[in-house]
């Protein structure tokens, strides 16, 4: 459908016969000009008659043509694509707005910042939108919020609160918001339907569209993050599998869809992006390092990263990072007295300041608090074993009978042993369960007290025991084997040298055959199982197949006895609950951060402000959580108002928002599937496509460059028939005496 | 108003040109003894041949030498030396009337007869003329008194172009009516029919005449440097055509080299002097630069 801006320029498309006029006119006043001959003017005429007629009709069209465009240009005719849908009323148009609210939409680079374009283009979008159009808006961060759910027309509330928003702390994925978008988008009946996509080009967030998402291209570091997230439990994965799967048939052909990419070309960006502290267990005046995992995007770089321990700068390193890669950066970690440690990495500035910083927290111990169940004469070589040098040794050890065994403050210890103190009250046995959830160890010895049938309500043992074997006058001795060398369980463990782990065992347990997600830690004769494990939540139980005293075996007494333990403990340590830091996310349950939280405890952000607790479902159990953790920083605790504050737990912001690979122009389609996506790299060049779309294409300008060329053609043409050629009397060379030494035909 | 030589010439001109000779390539006829070989055998320096003594001849013609060595009798026999008589003959049709530029080609042409009929009444040689359009308009015998040049070039100055042309059929009666061996310069345009003119050339060279040819063409003639369509009218036929120059000047230059090679081959294969001259030329210069290249090559 065509419409002219400027119709009455129409009427000029009558100069097409200015050329035709001007001939004719020629022709009547033509001037007569007196030659000595015209015999040589009739034959070239003969001779040039044809062309010279061919030319003239080219000629007579060129110009005819150029005066048809430029009349048309000037009346600026416009292509619109639309006008059929007005001519039955659908003039009406619902807009949707997806606009990337993750922090690296927070870019700026020099004058330019990604934030306030992206607040430009959204608030031109909706100052276009005529009387009784709708906008929804929907902010696409590791997850959707709806800002507006339901389109509405009260434009001037959108733009309050697109003015009053700023950019968000979280990594960012389209898909659920565009998802949401395209739901608002289904009520909207007749009326014509945009769905807007604001981001800033990053490739990140347009991954989420992929329905099979290639897990071989993404990096070790995206994968230690995710692992970590998973650690604690974060909302994003969750949504990512609750999230419906994407499909480009969602999108009717009756919706418009624009995706505007406002970031830098070559973006510049640094941070560290995880971290890892050895040992895991920090020990009073125990020296550790810790290695830092940093991300690039870029070209090659030097950059200074530092380490602060309680406010003091404690090291400094000048890391030098290649384009689009990452590099290791580790520091020694001085000795720390015991408590919890505010500590940060801090790297250079750059395009994004949020994810410059890492907040962690280092846990220092003094001593490792042990439980142990069991009767004095039953537990009697295993206090020995664990605390070989009384009150100087790094355990504190407390014994406890079993009918005096409470489940108060459980997750006080990093280890209960139980020797022989089954069969056990089903609260107590519950309570242990959780426990080991929760990332305890449980370590059971067998004994006496227990007949096989007493274990069947355990629900976490690694595989439930069927008799005790009684090997009387044939006690023999066999080998321990340890059945993984590598395993996390025996690092470090320093055997007495010369020894080789044996048993020789009066009594034993036998068992049934080991669950799926059971393993065997040590053999006895190579194969028959000796300790069993079974990881249970975050923590793990482990099941001895002889008592820890002399009665079963002589375990107690072996030199393998004593490392043996203490390497539990110390495994058992590395197993705490909580983390150095999370990551922001929704729904963070405090029990899994920093374990149960006592009654009256007050929770502030980095800030100072009391952050607002509510009880969330975290699998079974209810506990108390926070909702949206966005902000990142050091959150402490206070028992009681006025105390002093102690760290509770550090939270960053997801790394894999940091890196800031750029998305191609082409790639936009191929990655939604969306051939008729319309793509801009601009607020004015998506204001230009909007502008084609509901108003029409301006065609004014390819006709001038069509006139423009026609012009070149005409001129080309015009002066070919007057083109420069030799003279007669320079091809015939005629001398200063009249002498003739060329040719005509030369 | 000046007439005569004085009307073609300037004073100057005329200096650089009393200097020069015209000579003839071939053998002559003339009543007087002169600087030119003569057909005739006469007393002369210049030994021409032998021939056997017939009763009757003067003994003094004896050849005594060859007598002597052969016992034979031969007479001795000399070029008779004459003087040179030339013709100018000029075209005055219509089309010599045309110019592009400030000279007119019969303007140019009689310039040129001036500057020749100087030269040879100069040494001493006779010139005449013959003035044709389609007929012989004016014609006078060839004498050696600058009177008589000065007459001739009046004569030139009372007749204007008009009229057609009908070079050929004029040609023929002038080669008629010289019997004697001549010079022949002739000045036109010869927008005429080749062939014919070309006969009437070789009628020339048949009577034993040496022939010049000054081929005279206006530079609008040769390269057809119009730029706007007009309507072409003939100067001799009245003729019209409506052409655009620019569409039609290379096939034009086409036409008119190969009218003009009609003229140039054939009368290289006579040994006519054919010489194109082009009147935005000096023609003092350009009859100075002929004489001495015709010097020259006569040599």
């Amino acid at each position: 459908m065509w419409s002219f801006l400027n119709p009455l320029f129409l009427s000029a498309l009558a100069a097409a016969m200015i050329p035709l006029v001007l001939h004719l006119w020629q022709r009547q006043r033509i001037v007569t000009v007196p030659f000595s001959t015209v015999r040589f003017l009739k034959l070239a005429q003969k001779r040039s008659s044809n062309r010279m007629r061919l030319e003239n009709i080219l000629l007579w069209l060129l110009r005819t043509l150029i005066l048809l465009l430029l009349a048309l240009a000037f009346a600026m005719p416009i292509l619109r694509i639309t006008s059929l849908r007005q001519l039955v009323g659908a003039s009406r148009r619902d807009v949707a707005i997806v606009w990337d609210v993750s922090y690296s939409m927070d870019y700026v680079s020099g004058q330019k910042k990604v934030w306030a374009a992206s607040r430009d283009t959204v608030i031109a979008l909706i100052e276009g939108l005529r009387h009784g159009d709708r906008v929804c808006l929907f902010l696409a961060n590791d997850d959707v919020t709806p800002l507006i759910e339901q389109p509405t027309t009260d434009l001037e509330m959108a733009l309050s609160q697109v003015r009053a928003l700023e950019a968000g702390t979280t990594a960012s994925q389209l898909r659920p918001a565009v998802l949401a978008a395209l739901s608002a988008l289904k009520e909207s009946g007749k009326r014509e339907k945009e769905l807007f996509i604001i981001t800033d080009g990053q490739k990140l967030p347009w991954t989420s569209f992929n329905p099979m998402p290639d897990r071989m291209d993404r990096t070790n570091r995206t994968d230690r993050t995710d692992a970590t997230n998973a650690a604690t439990a974060v909302a994003p994965a969750t949504v990512e599998a609750s999230a419906p799967p994407w499909d480009a048939k969602l999108v009717g052909t009756d919706i418009s869809v624009f995706a505007v990419l406002l970031g830098v070309s070559a973006p510049d960006n640094s941070a560290p992006l995880d971290l890892d502290i050895q040992p895991t267990l920090l020990m009073r005046d125990t020296p550790g390092q810790i290695s830092v995992d940093l991300g690039h995007t870029g070209p090659e770089q030097t950059l200074t990263v530092s380490l602060t321990v309680d406010e003091q700068a404690a090291s400094q390193r000048s890391v030098t990072l290649g384009k689009d890669s990452g590099a290791p950066c580790v520091f020694a970690l001085p000795p720390l007295t015991p408590g919890t440690h505010q500590a940060r990495i801090e790297t250079s500035p750059d395009g994004i300041a949020l994810d410059n910083v890492f907040y962690f927290l280092l846990r220092v111990h003094e001593k490792l608090p042990v439980l142990c169940v069991g009767t004095e004469p039953d537990a009697f070589f295993l206090l020995r074993a664990l605390n070989p040098g009384g009150a100087t040794t790094a355990m504190n050890v407390q014994q406890v009978d079993p009918q005096a065994f409470t489940v108060d403050r459980l997750s006080d210890y990093a280890c209960v042993f139980l020797c022989n103190a089954l069969p056990l009250a089903g609260q107590a046995m519950i309570a242990l369960e959780q426990y080991a959830q929760r990332g305890g160890v449980v370590v059971i010895f067998p004994g006496d007290r227990a007949a096989p049938a007493d274990y069947a309500n355990w629900t976490c043992l690694p595989a439930m025991p069927k008799a005790v074997t009684d090997f009387g006058a044939d006690t023999q001795r066999r080998a321990l084997r340890l059945v993984k060398r590598g395993d996390a369980l025996f690092q470090g463990m320093n055997v007495p040298p010369g020894t080789y782990p044996s048993v020789a065992a009066t009594r034993e347990l036998q068992w049934t055959k080991p669950g799926a997600e059971s393993d065997v830690v040590i053999a006895a004769d190579n194969d028959v199982p000796f300790l069993l494990r079974r990881k249970v939540g975050k923590g793990c139980v482990l099941f001895f197949s002889v008592s820890a005293d002399r009665r079963w075996s002589n375990l107690p007494l072996s030199p393998f006895f004593l490392p043996l333990v203490h390497q539990i403990v110390r495994y058992s340590a590395g197993q705490e609950q909580s983390h150095p830091f999370v990551w922001t996310g929704r729904n963070l349950a405090l029990a899994d951060i920093m374990g149960a939280l006592p009654p009256d405890t007050e929770l502030l952000d980095p800030t100072g402000r009391p952050v607002p607790l509510r009880p969330l479902k975290t699998g079974q159990d209810n506990s108390l959580g926070i909702e949206t953790c966005t902000q990142p920083g050091l959150y402490t605790s206070r028992s009681a108002a006025g105390s002093q504050p102690t760290p509770a737990f550090a939270v960053n912001v997801m790394r894999s928002e940091s890196d800031l690979t750029r998305l191609g122009h082409a790639d936009v389609p191929t990655l939604t599937g969306l051939t008729a996506i319309r793509v801009a790299e601009s607020k004015d060049d998506l204001m230009q496509l909007v502008k084609e779309l509901r108003i029409g294409r301006p065609l004014a300008e390819p006709l001038l460059w069509l006139v423009f060329l026609l012009s070149i053609a005409e001129l080309f043409v015009a002066n070919r028939a007057g083109r420069k050629t030799r003279t007669l009397t320079e091809q015939l060379k005629i001398d200063m005496t009249g002498h003739v030494k060329g040719n005509a035909a030369d | 108003m000046a007439t005569g030589i004085s009307n073609f010439l300037s004073p100057q001109e005329l200096h650089r040109l009393g200097r020069m000779t015209i000579q003839s390539r071939y053998v002559v006829e003339g009543t007087l003894s002169g600087r030119h070989r003569s057909h005739l055998k006469g007393a002369s320096s210049e030994f021409a041949d032998h021939r056997a003594y017939v009763p009757g001849d003067d003994p003094k013609h004896l050849d005594w030498k060859v007598l002597g060595r052969t016992d034979r009798y031969y007479v001795r026999r000399y070029e008779d030396e004459t003087n040179l008589r030339v013709y100018l003959v000029i075209d005055r049709s219509a089309s010599m009337g045309f110019t592009s530029g400030p000279v007119m080609k019969y303007r140019y042409a009689c310039q040129l007869a001036a500057a020749i009929g100087y030269v040879v009444v100069k040494v001493r040689d006779s010139v005449g003329l013959y003035l044709y359009s389609n007929r012989i308009d004016r014609q006078a015998g060839a004498r050696n008194s600058f009177a008589h040049l000065n007459n001739l070039l009046k004569s030139l100055t009372q007749n204007q172009p008009a009229s057609t042309t009908q070079t050929a059929k004029t040609l023929h009666q002038i080669a008629e009516a010289v019997r004697r061996r001549a010079l022949i310069v002739l000045f036109s345009d010869l927008l005429d029919d080749p062939p014919e003119i070309i006969r009437a050339l070789a009628h020339f060279r048949k009577q034993h005449h040496d022939v010049i040819v000054f081929h005279i063409l206006d530079p609008a003639e040769l390269d057809f440097t119009f730029k706007q369509a007009a309507q072409f009218i003939d100067l001799e036929t009245g003729e019209t055509i409506v052409a655009d120059p620019r569409g039609m000047a290379d096939a034009y230059r086409k036409v008119f080299g190969d009218f003009l090679e009609q003229y140039r081959k054939p009368c290289t294969e006579m040994n006519v002097d054919y010489r194109l001259v082009r009147t935005d030329q000096d023609a003092a210069m350009f009859v100075r630069s002929f004489l001495e290249e015709r010097k020259r090559l006569s040599k």
